[in-house]
């Protein structure tokens, strides 16, 4: 089994889902290690290290905005979507939703029934 | 023995080490360090509560570790794929080193020259011999620097990414300076003016300089005799725009262009002059067998002018593009591509 070509797919598989996990659980105003914590919740592990430069990069693409504010006597920065990232938001639920039922409709064995097997 | 070092002491060494790492605009560099601290003291704070005390030093070295090096975290935030030769770790080491070398290597120069040529050559060949060598030395020590410099970095980079590293060896953070770059307009403005004078004093009175009491070999061309004014006056206003840095004309819009505009003509006379030919001649006490001596420092010069003209040009560009980016409203290219 080659292993590596497995990694390399997963993380690609990855790195586009994060984008939209990390916009669902900002329509929440969240500092940065609040949303980890979400996104650990939610059954979904990030490192902070590709976190934070996410999010960097989608406040310059104005889908979120963020603030420096005090928070239990330390000072935090809160991101939020903005009015622009909600219509993404809701475009790429859209897309994801095509897609996931595509997979489904393609694959031999839907993901759904393996997950129940599981 | 060395003690052991605080919480708040790791967390200030790894934020910093970080922020080094980063080769971002300071702005940039502090907002991230910032994000990363309030993200480190949130993940100790979560710990200690879970443990119900606070975190020993050993603990807080280990998740600090975990995080992973600060050059690892500083190259998520890099702006641009790839980094530069010289990170700004190693560059204060380098920097020092480049300098010393070549003070020492100037002064060892300048001593042996006077004792081999005193009372068996003319003055002036002290100079030609002397601006040769420097001209030589200034590019060959720093392009031998730079290479040892840069296989350094590229081994060292390689070590710290490995987990070999400790959280306790980073640097200190060094002690806050009140603004240093205050200085170095006035070290600008006082170097100018001395240039200014030795080169009026070089153009405008020869005899004082080139021809050495009588006892020269070498002397300006008739070309760049012919430019002394205007060098001048572009050395002054170089100088002046230095100054006005200082001040509130820093913050116009018009320093920029006039910045531009005078190194567009400084570029324009250098040109000039590098077509003109040998901007050295033959002075009152030519030796024959100098010849190679002066045509090697003559070239050496067009050399160091044709480098700075592509130098300057590049810089005239950049801040070009760097206007039509903020003219168009363009935020950060690098981050919206990546």
């Amino acid at each position: 089994m080659n292993l590596d070509a497995f990694e390399h797919l997963r993380l690609e598989l990855r790195r586009g889902c994060l984008v939209l996990a990390v916009l669902a659980e900002l329509r929440v105003e969240r500092h940065g290690y609040a949303l980890v914590k979400a996104l650990r919740d939610g059954g979904l592990e990030i490192d902070e290290n590709t976190l934070y430069p996410l999010l960097r990069r989608l406040e310059n693409q104005t889908l979120l905005a963020s603030a420096w504010r005090v928070e239990d006597k330390r000072n935090k920065r809160f991101y939020r979507l903005t009015a622009e990232g909600r219509a993404v938001l809701a475009w790429l639920l859209e897309e994801w939703q095509t897609i996931n039922s595509a997979i489904e409709t393609l694959s031999e064995a839907p993901i759904a029934a393996r997950r129940r097997k599981a | 023995m060395s003690r052991e070092l605080t919480n708040q002491e790791l967390l200030d060494r790894y934020i910093h080490a970080v922020k080094l790492m980063l080769m971002l605009p300071p702005d940039k560099m502090d907002d991230i360090a910032a994000e990363v601290r309030s993200n480190l003291e949130s993940q100790l704070e979560d710990r200690a509560v879970t443990l119900g005390r606070e975190l020993r030093p050993d603990e807080v070295s280990a998740m600090l570790k975990q995080h992973g090096h600060p050059a690892k975290v500083a190259l998520q935030y890099r702006e641009q794929p790839g980094r530069g030769l010289i990170s700004p770790t190693l560059f204060p080491l380098y920097w020092f080193t480049l300098r010393a070398i070549l003070a020492s290597w100037v002064t060892i120069r300048v001593i042996v020259a006077v004792f081999v040529f005193q009372g068996t050559s003319p003055g002036g060949a002290i100079l030609l011999h002397l601006g040769r060598d420097v001209l030589l030395a200034a590019i060959i020590i720093p392009a031998g620097i730079t290479l040892l410099f840069a296989s350094w970095e590229y081994l060292d980079l390689r070590f710290r990414l490995s987990e070999k590293w400790k959280p306790e060896t980073l640097s200190p953070v060094p002690p806050r300076t009140p603004h240093p770059e205050k200085h170095r307009p006035m070290v600008h403005v006082i170097g100018g003016i001395a240039w200014l004078v030795f080169w009026a004093l070089t153009l405008f009175s020869p005899r004082f300089f080139w021809v050495w009491g009588g006892r020269g070999v070498f002397s300006p061309s008739d070309a760049l005799y012919a430019m002394r004014f205007p060098l001048w006056l572009l050395a002054f206003s170089w100088i002046s725009l230095s100054w006005l840095g200082n001040t509130r004309f820093a913050a116009s819009k018009w320093r920029h262009l006039l910045r531009t505009a005078v190194v567009v003509v400084g570029v324009a006379l250098a040109i000039g002059l590098v077509r003109t030919g040998d901007l050295l001649v033959a002075g009152p006490k030519w030796i024959p067998t100098q010849a190679k001596s002066l045509a090697t420092l003559n070239q050496m010069i067009a050399g160091v002018l044709v480098l700075a003209c592509i130098g300057a040009g590049l810089d005239v560009l950049r801040r070009f593009i760097r206007v039509i980016r903020r003219g168009s409203g363009h935020p950060r290219t690098a981050d919206s591509t990546s």
